[in-house]
């Protein structure tokens, strides 16, 4: 009797916490179908009679040219960040360099700075090299403000990894690169996808310093744009709500495919490190000229 | 688990920047009504971009990296004392 109540009280706070989530969405997919009369009326209502004028007046506007802006500037910039990430992790891993853990440990911390900080002086040096207002900067700002969290849960899956198939691979002849490319990376698809996806929805959803960083009209991405839709259509709630629809589409979209790897990819960074020994890859190098003594090591 | 909380200190700390995004969005960039919602990196912003006094910027976010460093190296001190490691 007890567990049923406490079964029930349960999935009644879930329930609220999802209707309280998806309220917003709601109202912003709605409104968009409506005209800006209706949905003052009526902002709760069911769209009866569906309009399309809102998404015409935004598409008719630059939002499509906003749109590949931001396609440009996610996939690059993930693209770079991911290779990076993933050789450095590997790199954090496996290889015993000198001040490795000071490394680690410096790269951990840059995670908490806000980008924020980093703003002015960034400005200066864009302006100094005179890059303000191209992509190139923006996708070098964002490579380097996701390339510490992301090398760090790569490095913490790396560990992971089960030293025997590594010595597997090793004993087979493969070199460094070959048990990378053709052991690790296979192994690592599912982090890979949750990395990529957590960083898409952070470059796409990024305002900060898209901002700053983009200031002519034809480079800017659609979350600057649609901010600026406010004064421009002096409030017109359906016109911002379909740029707000559209914007949403692509990323609600890769959410949704990447989803089977997005969970267990969060756990296997995030949370499975701390069981896994913390330096079980210290000394592979020599592994391959002493296969028996690497098996004794072992344990 | 220390990874697990670590990992939470640190997402805490990325959403907390997120509010700019909020406050930019709903207040027009301005932090109104009246300065109540002014969070530091719209203060920042403001100051840099809008108000043209970046040195005024640059010494507000030193502050605020000092208070993050603050955080971090408690963070880390409670960590070692408890004797794990973060990786």
């Amino acid at each position: 009797m007890t567990r049923a109540v406490g079964r029930l009280s349960k999935h009644a706070v879930l329930l609220v916490a999802t209707a309280a989530a998806l309220a917003p969405v709601y109202v912003m997919v709605s409104a968009a179908f409506k005209s800006q009369s209706s949905f003052l009326d009526h902002p709760w209502a069911l769209p009866l009679h569906p309009t399309l004028s809102g998404f015409r007046a935004a598409l008719a506007d630059q939002f499509p040219r906003w749109f590949a802006n931001s396609a440009i500037l996610t996939s690059s910039s993930v693209a770079i960040t991911l290779t990076l990430a993933a050789l450095a992790g590997w790199g954090f891993a496996r290889w015993d360099f000198r001040g490795r853990d000071t490394l680690l440990g410096l790269l951990v911390s840059l995670m908490v700075v806000p980008p924020v900080v980093l703003l002015v002086p960034l400005f200066v040096f864009g302006v100094k090299i005179g890059w303000i207002s191209t992509f190139r900067l923006v996708i070098v700002i964002y490579v380097g403000l996701m390339l510490p969290p992301s090398v760090y849960m790569l490095a913490n899956f790396f560990r992971t990894i089960p030293r025997s198939l590594i010595e597997a691979a090793v004993c087979d002849g493969a070199s460094s690169w070959r048990v990378f490319r053709y052991v690790v990376l296979p192994l690592s698809a599912a982090p890979l996808v949750t990395l990529a996806i957590v960083n898409l929805l952070w470059v796409w959803n990024e305002l900060l310093i898209a901002l700053v960083f983009l200031q002519d009209d034809s480079k800017k991405t659609p979350m600057v744009g649609i901010t600026g839709f406010q004064s421009r259509y002096s409030l017109n709630v359906p016109v911002i709500m379909s740029g707000l629809t559209l914007a949403t589409l692509p990323i609600v979209t890769v959410y949704v495919f990447g989803q089977r790897f997005f969970v267990r990819g969060l756990v296997s960074g995030a949370v499975r490190a701390s069981e896994a020994q913390p330096m079980s890859f210290a000394r592979p190098a020599r592994l391959h000229l002493h296969p028996r003594r690497a098996k004794r090591r072992r344990r | 688990m220390w990874s697990g909380a670590f990992y939470v200190v640190v997402e805490a700390i990325t959403m907390v920047s997120w509010v700019f995004n909020y406050v930019y969005v709903m207040t027009n960039g301005q932090g109104g009504p009246g300065d109540s919602t002014l969070v530091s990196e719209l203060y920042i912003y403001q100051t840099a971009f809008q108000y043209q006094a970046p040195e005024v910027a640059a010494a507000a976010a030193t502050i605020l990296f000092g208070a993050t460093l603050l955080l971090i190296v408690l963070f880390f001190r409670v960590q070692r004392r408890t004797g794990l490691a973060v990786e």
